[in-house]
């Protein structure tokens, strides 16, 4: 089990924070310089279309074996516009990804995974409710929203985004987190709240 | 050299085995090595790149979510691993994400911008860069660079060679000592016995065989070779020693070749005196022959002359009976003619033709006997030694002859030490052996008696010994000697199978050595006649005489020697008195008689009538039946006419002390006569006074004979006897006169012109006339070869008596 790190401040350190952040926002080099003021919103989105290669999804998920996965996106059409320029023209696991802009009271059904963004904080049981219990990858933003059934939840450290996960919640909704995503989890929540 | 060899092929093998061995592992050290490299190099660098991957693994959630401290941890793993040096994780903008260092100044060797995917090899440092995807996307670039210590790997191995190596070869070593044991050790005996058998030449030796492979083969095949080249060098060393004792041989002789080609000269030079010698020897004894001949020949001649002359003396003799005076020159002129006949005897003596009696004597009982004659000879002045050996032996010689020899060689002598002196008379035995002999072509080996006859006087140069046993040849003053004395004895030496020498010296003396031939007979004991007195006796002797003259004078003679004497006139009347009964003790004989009993046959009988009889012969001359070769036959006694009384009384004498000697009887006592000294009345006067009858039966004779004096002399002579004559001065004419008339007789000269006498006599033989033929000679007896009829002889000079004899004895041959 993963014992959250806390890093060394530093500039050294901050830089390659930021030069993290900005790999995910941008390929080119171009990008690379401008990202240094990459917003969350950014970094999150790219947290959460790299979370599809640490989940594995029980095959009932996928109505076929080249269904892409569905990502549905609440509450931050930042993070939705992001993440939608990431998934433009990639495959994860020769799947295609498709983002989705979820309104409140949208059907859930379809997807694999679930970000509710700030804007929903109040909505958030409303989501998560829904969500418990199906194959579905439930990601926050809110502190102390693993209590609340999310399986992964973002967190602010030292101006990083770091993010926490919820073993039980991830078992419970029946996919497979890889272990390694445990390493660089400010905190994996296993067994009591 | 065997020794090398064996060094050698050990040498070789262990050198061999581990020059392989070295190879095959230098060979596969090397490829160990490379590979062992290549192994290592690509495994560290596999190894690294697996431990990359699973650091890529590992620290790829870090990277993605942007966790340093995650991936800085993760690369602290590397702590586990000493060997890396570094690890860095490097965004795929070349950033380094996270980085470790073993220690920290090895940070700088971080590559500063992002390492190519791969493996770089850089000064002991491996660095290993591999890339970290995300569905195709490069999300970063792993880079773990480690020690590289690929040189000491390398010398590691390099040492592990070099003790796999030194090991290696030790074990090849020892493995090739095994099999040097195993393979070399029948080689090195079969080298060893080869070495030995070499060494030694001893080719018995076998090499043991211990192994049945190709050496055992080849200990075999050397050992048939070892036999068979024993064979051979057996074979070979025989030979080579034949060949080193030929060489020996040839050595030896070369040597005797060279020492004798270094004492050629030496050899030839003494050789050449030798040959010299012996030819001097040779060319002397061939003259003394040759003069020998030449003298017979003087002789011969002389005696002719001689002849003539006492023939014609005896003639007038007869013719002048009245005259004293005349009769008185006529015995000077007889004297004179009866002493030139006693120099041709003495020439007959050196030419050999000198009857001698020889018998077995003792020169020593000689020499004895001659002792007071010696003395006499010699005069008071001259000393006289006489050295007899002991054991002496006997030699078989005539005695009297002899005595005249010693005589005459002391007479010499006495000359030659002009009277004063000293004459040695030495007698012993002596040994000519076959090295003395071979320069003295004429003489025998074997065992004689030595008389040596050595005086003191003046001695003979060579040149004079050479020539002093020739006739005549004398250094005395004319009128003091003859020159025959050594003649003479050279002559009877010879005639008597000895040998005589000169050695002489001038101014020390002379010496004479006679050698006469030793007898094996007893010595018959000779009373010294000459000195013993004339001793008469009283025995009965039978005299048998046919010349009446002769008869009566002996019968004067003996009767006044005492004897009783008997006499008859031929053999016939002679058997008669010797048949009546009276005894005899001597039958006194001519050889040749009258009437048809010989005397031989007289002398047969009565030795078968009366046992102890002794015969004496006597004859004018020498040669007849009992004389054969110039000897007498053994037993026979003869005295030669003409005898002087007391020549006869001696030997009448020494026959019975000889008998008697035999018989053991005692000797009658004889009276003793005084000696004569004074020289008788020639015998040849007294019997040519009595032989004045005439023949009782007149013959015809045909005389032959190439000089007329002598024929004339012949002739009359004969003609005085009664016979008729017919002369011839030739064989040839002789044969004219044959053809026409017959004789009874011939009487031819032994030697003539053309036709000899002999041929003559041959011819006339074989035309069977019946002939009866005499040969006259001065030669004395010659042979007669291949005629029919029994010849006559009368030898030159004869008297008248003497002719009467022969033609006596002739016709008596002829009744009978």
């Amino acid at each position: 089990m993963r014992h959250p790190r806390i890093l060394v401040s530093s500039a050294f350190l901050a830089g390659l924070c930021l030069a993290g952040a900005g790999l995910g926002a941008a390929p080119d080099a171009a990008a690379a310089g401008a990202p240094m003021v990459a917003s969350e919103e950014k970094v999150e989105a790219a947290y959460l279309h790299k979370f599809l290669n640490y989940a594995e999804w029980p095959p009932a998920a996928f109505p076929q074996a080249d269904s892409p996965y569905v990502i549905g996106v609440a509450g931050d059409d930042t993070v939705a516009d992001e993440l939608a320029r990431i998934a433009a023209g990639r495959s994860v696991n020769n799947r295609g990804v498709v983002v989705k802009r979820l309104l409140p009271g949208d059907p859930i059904n379809e997807l694999h995974l679930l970000f509710v963004g700030r804007g929903e904080r109040g909505r958030l049981a409303q989501w998560l409710r829904p969500a418990k219990g199906r194959a579905i990858l439930t990601v926050t933003a809110f502190d102390g929203a693993l209590e609340q059934g999310s399986i992964i939840n973002f967190r602010t450290v030292d101006d990083r985004v770091r993010f926490e996960v919820s073993v039980d919640a991830a078992e419970q909704s029946g996919i497979h987190l890889n272990s390694r995503l445990f390493s660089v989890a400010t905190n994996v929540v296993k067994g009591n709240h | 050299m065997f020794g090398a060899v064996k060094q050698s092929i050990s040498r070789k093998l262990v050198l061999g085995v581990l020059v392989t061995t070295l190879t095959a592992l230098l060979v596969a050290c090397a490829s160990m090595l490379v590979l062992d490299v290549r192994n290592y190099q690509t495994g560290w660098a596999d190894d690294l790149r697996a431990q990359a991957d699973i650091l890529a693994g590992v620290t790829k959630p870090a990277l993605e979510f942007n966790d340093a401290g995650v991936a800085q941890e993760n690369l602290l793993q590397l702590r586990a691993r000493p060997p890396i040096v570094t690890a860095a994780i490097y965004l795929p903008d070349g950033k380094v994400f996270a980085s470790y260092a073993k220690a920290p100044r090895d940070l700088a060797r971080l590559p500063k911008r992002l390492p190519r995917p791969g493996q770089t090899i850089d000064g002991g440092r491996i660095g290993v860069a591999t890339p970290m995807l995300r569905n195709g996307e490069l999300v970063g670039t792993i880079y773990v660079e480690a020690e590289y210590p690929l040189m000491a790997q390398v010398r590691r191995y390099l040492s592990i060679l070099a003790a796999v190596l030194a090991g290696s070869l030790l074990v090849a070593m020892l493995m090739s000592s095994w099999l040097q044991a195993a393979i070399i050790k029948p080689v090195l005996a079969l080298t060893d016995a080869v070495d030995r058998a070499m060494r030694k030449r001893d080719f018995s030796t076998r090499v043991p065989k211990t192994t049945e492979d190709e050496v055992g083969v080849l200990v075999d095949a050397f050992n048939g070779m070892l036999g068979e080249v024993g064979e051979r060098a057996r074979a070979l060393e025989e030979s080579h020693a034949r060949m080193q004792h030929e060489m020996g041989v040839r050595v030896e002789a070369e040597e005797a070749v060279r020492q004798l080609n270094n004492s050629l000269e030496a050899r030839i030079r003494e050789r050449t005196a030798e040959l010299e010698k012996t030819h001097a020897q040779l060319r002397q004894s061939q003259k003394l022959e040759a003069i020998g001949q030449l003298t017979g020949g003087v002789a011969h001649d002389f005696n002719n002359v001689l002849q003539v002359i006492a023939g014609n003396l005896q003639l007038l003799q007869m013719s002048l009976a009245g005259n004293p005076e005349a009769q008185r020159r006529l015995e000077s002129a007889a004297f004179a003619a009866d002493r030139g006949a006693k120099l041709s005897s003495q020439l007959l003596a050196f030419a050999r033709r000198h009857p001698l009696q020889p018998v077995a004597t003792n020169i020593g009982r000689v020499l004895r006997g001659m002792d007071d004659l010696l003395r006499r000879a010699l005069g008071e002045s001259v000393q006289i030694e006489t050295v007899v050996a002991g054991g002496l032996w006997t030699t078989l010689a005539d005695p009297h002859q002899l005595e005249n020899v010693i005589l005459n060689l002391a007479i010499n002598a006495r000359d030659a030490m002009k009277g004063d002196g000293r004459l040695t008379l030495e007698l012993n035995n002596a040994m000519l052996d076959d090295n003395y002999v071979l320069h003295e072509p004429e003489v025998a080996p074997g065992q004689y008696v030595m008389l040596a006859i050595s005086d003191t006087g003046c001695g003979m140069p060579p040149e004079v010994v050479a020539r002093a046993f020739e006739p005549f040849f004398t250094t005395k003053r004319e009128g003091e000697g003859t020159g025959l004395g050594l003649s003479m004895a050279y002559g009877f030496v010879k005639q008597s199978n000895g040998h005589i020498r000169i050695y002489s010296e001038v101014g020390s003396g002379t010496t004479v050595k006679i050698y006469l031939p030793r007898s094996m007979q007893p010595e018959v004991e000779l009373p010294n006649l000459r000195n013993a007195p004339v001793l008469g006796g009283s025995e009965t002797i039978l005299v048998v005489e046919d010349d009446l003259a002769v008869q009566a004078t002996v019968v004067d003679m003996l009767q006044g020697l005492g004897y009783r004497v008997l006499k008859a006139s031929d053999g016939q009347g002679a058997l008669t008195i010797l048949q009546s009964g009276i005894p005899v003790d001597m039958l006194f004989t001519d050889v040749v008689m009258p009437g048809p009993v010989r005397s031989i046959e007289v002398a047969r009988q009565a030795k078968q009538m009366l046992p102890a009889i002794e015969v004496l012969f006597t004859s004018g001359y020498t040669q007849n039946a009992i004389v054969h070769g110039g000897r007498l036959d053994p037993g026979v006694e003869l005295i030669s006419k003409p005898y002087r009384r007391d020549e006869l009384a001696r030997k009448i004498r020494q026959l019975f002390a000889a008998r008697k000697e035999a018989a053991v009887a005692a000797p009658a006592p004889m009276p003793a006569l005084p000696s004569e000294s004074a020289p008788p009345t020639p015998a040849s006067v007294v019997e040519a006074e009595a032989a004045l009858s005439t023949a009782a039966r007149p013959m015809s004779i045909l005389v032959v004979e190439d000089n007329e004096d002598a024929r004339a002399m012949l002739s009359e002579l004969l003609l005085v006897l009664g016979h008729a004559v017919e002369g011839a001065g030739s064989a040839e004419q002789a044969l004219e006169i044959l053809a026409e008339r017959q004789f009874d007789i011939l009487l031819t000269d032994h030697s003539l012109p053309g036709m000899t006498g002999l041929e003559l006599a041959r011819t006339v033989a074989a035309r069977g006339m019946g002939m009866r033929i005499i040969f006259s000679s001065g030669y004395g007896a010659p042979e007669t070869p291949g005629l029919a009829v029994k010849p006559a002889f009368l030898p030159k000079p004869f008297t008248l008596a003497a002719l009467q004899k022969v033609l006596d004895e002739t016709t008596c041959a002829d009744g009978a």
